[in-house]
Formats: C-alpha cells, structure tokens, sequence
C-alpha cells in the first residue's frame, strides 16, 4: 500500500492487541500520541505530519495505546507501565516492518513522556521529538481532576439529573482509574537518569514555567537538544471536538523540519 | 485482564474515486455469531470511528458479546480516511460510503441486514442512508435533526430561570473552564488554520417526518435518543413528538428515549453504560439478539 494512504493494522503490544496505522518508507518515525480527550483534537495535525513525512519517503506508524482507541483492552485496566511498554512495542513493529535499525519518536503530551521514559531503556532511539510533554505528572493528574471538576459543575447546573451519574474514575469523558493517577503522580520527566536519544527536541506551545528541568535533562543527558516555542494554541485544547478540527499548521511544519532534516 | 470474545481486524474498504484513498476501519467479530444481523457504526461529527469517549468501539464490543457483528468505519476526509477528490457533499458522500460499507461486508460476509448507529451528523447519515437502501432494517438516532416547537420556546425561556445561577454561567459558560482561561492566556496566538468545519444539512420538518413515516411502512426499526446536550435546539422530553405529531406514539417499531442527564456525547460513563444497556435492550426486544 502506498505510504501516503496508510494501512491500518492490529500489532502485538506487550499484553494486548494494539492498533497502528501504518505508513511504508524508510527511516521510520513512530508517533505516541495524546491520551484521553486530548487525542480526538490532535488527529488531524498528526494525519498531517504523517502525510507529509510519507511524501518525503519516512514510514510512520502511529498506534492507540493500550485500553484506548482501537486497542484491546478497557479504559479501567489502563497502566503507565504498560503504555511504557507500548512505545517498545510500537518500535519493535516499526522497525520489523521498515528494516530500520533505529526509529525516530515523537511523543505528544502525556505521550511524549511515555516515549521519553521508553527510549531511556532502549538503545534504538536515534532521535526524539517532545511536542508538549507532561514533564510531571502530579501536575498533569491535578490538571485533569480540576478541570473535570469544572466540567462537572458546570453539566450539572445545566443538567442537575447529571449528579447522580457521578463517578470515580474517570475524567472529561474518559477513564482515569485511581491506580492510574498514582503511577503518573510518580512521572518526572525531567529526572531522566539515561539519555532518551542522542538527538533530542522540545516544542512548546505555551508558556510553561516548570520546563527547566526537562530541557536541562535533554541538554545535559543528549548530545544534541533544542527547544522550539512556537507560538501557537495546541489542538487540544479546544472543547469543539464535532464541529471543528483544528490543524496546527506551524508546530507540525516545526516537527516535519526537524524530522527530515537532521534524520540520519 | 478480563477474557476477550470478539476478534477484531483492521480493514480498508471502498475509495471515491480511482485516485482516492480507501476507507478505513475496524471490524469486530463475535467468537460465535447469532442472528443475520451487522452493525455500522457511524462518525459522530469530525470524531473519528473510535467515537466520542470511545462509544463507538464500547458498542462494538458489546454488539460481539450479543454474537452480533459490526463494523466501525471513517467517512472520507473524517479520522484514518482519504478524502474523496470529487465534490460530492458530505450528505451525499456520507449514504454513498454507507452503502460501500454494507457492500463490503456483505461481499465479505454474506450478511445482507444491517443496523446503522450514528450520533448527531452520524445520525443524519444513518436516518438518510436507511431511506435510500433496503437492506437497512434498523437504526439508532443518537440526536436526530432537532426542530423548534412553542414548547421548546417556551422552555428556552423558563430554564434559566430556574437556575439561581444563571448570571454565573454567563460569565464563565461552555466546558472546559481550565481550558478557556489558558485560550485567555494564548489570546495573543493566531488561530488554528485549516480548520475542518462539520455543518449538518438538516431538511424541513416535514420531509423529515415523511422520512420517518417511510421507513416505518418499510418495517424499520428505529430507536430514536435526545439528550439534554444540545439546550439550544432540544431543551424537553416531549419535544420529539411535538416536533413530528404524525409519528405513532404506540408503535413497536419506534422506539423514544429522551436523556435529561446527558450532554450531548454521553461524557460520562454511568450514562454511557445505560445507553449501551438501552441499545442493547432494543436490538435484543426487535432482532433476538
């Protein structure tokens, strides 16, 4: 199938069946995406950049993490520790399908830190590009409780019935298991003790004061890292999600840059 | 982790044209099938196959558990699809995809039946491709075309009034309140380009109602669902009779449920779980599955 159109597959994850679409080149590129409601918003932008890394001859493969998506498994049962291992899984088949002796990643968000975390305990990273990674989790846990708190309170003046749908566990519309929320409060992706790559990129879109000790990470642990803001509202943070899907054309023209030209 | 009873397979399907890309999508299969029966389940919006908080692949499963096949699919342009390179209206496209997608499967399967799932514009696509093929013999609106009635009127103004709130809700309105005071803080960034914009071409009253009087004299079963999610345009329980007086309240075909606690995506997973309980209760009570 041509690389520009995409095939979609199921593929081994470490436990579970993953879902992939894959696209055929070389140099492959896997994509980690947002988790939760922070994945619908960012399709469109990463069926982009997966086009145009095709037409300039990159295999990609992009897959559902575990218990989410397409993916086997219930949004319940969801681990970081297995989404950690996804990352593995997904660079195992990409590099099973193209060939490759190495991958580059690119992680979004929550992620961008799994990726992170999984090159660390790889030596088959070349490259790897953070598009607004969660540098710490408690941060990202408190983020998302407050904000589906907020959304509760205001469905709930519009809906009083909604009440009594209240549940633990979940939030803005997907699972959040307690479990969950206690290994990602652990994460720090700024403590990485291993080098995820030796080519290393951050791309940030708002300001976000606590990246110090991620950057730094990259800087020191590296042998090449860069920072890009790019002044730009990130797709997901946009509740229109049936009406609209927002591209964001400059932080993918970004991420496509630096994949291809700096690819080995 | 909990025993698996369905297969599931990654399928391409179908294509606009010779230069187009197929349709991408995902078939879920029980371990043993029952009945003659498939299900198609249909975008919702832009939101790609998976559905709004992973509604679609929740109903897919459920289906399977019941021995009921189904098959999930992006339209062209939506989710995993090409886009068509002809200038068909998504209206258009929408029923003719819909009619590749049952084609497929039947070709692949043997099953002649089907039963179209779709909320909101996947429920416009499902209303109008049961209209246009006969080998539909059921669907589920989630949200069909809404229209005003004096009670809707008359609610739009008395809701708010119930509220003691109401000027709160003013200041800070829609979802996501953390979200919006960070689009505050980037308000100096431009705005997204390129955005995809999903408008539903709604028909009158009317031809609606002669829609639906069309495909209960064919013998379809339909279950239509509004929820509280879209104040705007449905804002009370009745609102869908009053809409279309001419339906038959007492009607084994036409089944109504009205979702007072719902946004209009099912966000939260208690109502999410009756919904599936609810569908499943009507394809069990119409298809003996």
């Amino acid at each position: 199938m041509s690389g520009e159109r995409g095939e979609p597959i199921f593929f081994d994850g470490a436990r579970r069946r993953l879902f992939g679409m894959w696209r055929e080149g070389a140099s492959p590129v896997v994509l980690c995406p947002p988790t939760g409601e922070e994945y619908a918003p960012a399709l469109r932008g990463l069926r982009l950049l997966e086009s145009r890394l095709a037409r300039r001859g990159f295999a990609t493969l992009r897959f559902d993490w575990s218990c989410a998506g397409d993916s086997q498994g219930d949004g319940a049962d969801a681990t970081w520790e297995e989404w950690v291992m996804d990352v593995g899984a997904a660079i195992d088949e990409a590099r099973r399908r193209s060939g490759a002796a190495t991958v580059t990643l690119l992680g979004v968000r929550l992620g961008g830190s799994a990726a992170a975390v999984a090159a660390t305990q790889r030596d088959d990273v070349a490259r790897i590009a953070l598009w607004e990674p969660v540098t710490l989790g408690r941060d990202f846990v408190e983020e998302k409780r407050a904000a589906h708190l907020a959304l509760l309170e205001i469905e709930e003046r519009e809906r009083p019935g909604a009440r009594r749908y209240r549940r633990d566990g979940e939030c803005l519309g997907h699972p959040f298991p307690a479990a969950l929320q206690e290994q990602l409060r652990r994460v720090n992706a700024g403590a990485l003790r291993k080098p995820p790559a030796p080519d290393a990129l951050l791309v940030r879109n708002l300001p976000f004061p606590k990246d110090g000790a991620l950057l730094e990470t990259l800087e020191m642990r590296c042998e090449r890292a860069r920072r890009e803001q790019v002044p730009e509202l990130p797709p997901w943070v946009d509740d229109e999600l049936l009406e609209a899907a927002p591209v964001p054309a400059k932080s993918i023209a970004c991420l496509e840059t630096w994949i291809a030209e700096e690819s080995p | 982790m909990s025993a698996v009873h369905f297969f599931e397979e990654a399928v391409t399907f179908g294509a606009g044209g010779h230069d187009d890309g197929p349709l991408v999508g995902v078939v879920t299969s029980p371990e043993v099938a029952t009945g003659d029966v498939a299900v198609l389940l249909l975008n919702a919006g832009l939101l790609h196959r998976v559905g709004p908080q992973r509604m679609s692949v929740q109903l897919a499963r459920m289906f399977a558990a019941r021995g009921v096949p189904s098959l999930r699919f992006d339209c062209s342009g939506i989710g995993d699809s090409a886009s068509r390179s002809d200038n068909l209206p998504f209206e258009e496209s929408s029923v003719v995809e819909t009619r590749d997608a049952m084609d497929w499967f039947t070709r692949r399967t043997g099953v002649r039946r089907f039963v179209l799932i779709g909320l909101c514009s996947g429920a416009d696509q499902a209303f109008q491709a049961a209209l246009a093929d006969e080998r539909v013999v059921g669907a589920v609106l989630l949200e069909p075309y809404p229209y005003e009635t004096p009670g809707f009127r008359r609610e739009r103004v008395l809701r708010p009034l119930r509220r003691a709130d109401t000027w709160k809700r003013a200041l800070t309105g829609g979802y996501h309140l953390t979200y919006r005071v960070l689009k505050r803080l980037a308000g100096e960034y431009e705005a997204p380009v390129d955005a995809g914009v999903a408008v539903r071409a709604i028909p009158s009253r009317a031809v609606a109602e002669r829609g639906y009087h069309t495909l209960l004299d064919r013998g379809v079963s339909l279950y239509v669902l509004y929820t509280a999610g879209q104040l705007g345009s449905y804002n009370y329980e009745g609102q869908f009779w009053d809409m279309h007086p001419s339906l038959p309240k007492e009607h084994d075909g036409l089944w109504y449920d009205y979702f007072g606690a719902s946004d209009h995506t099912f966000s939260q997973a208690a109502l999410r779980e009756l919904l599936l309980t609810h569908v499943g209760r009507w394809f069990g009570a119409r298809f003996g599955a």
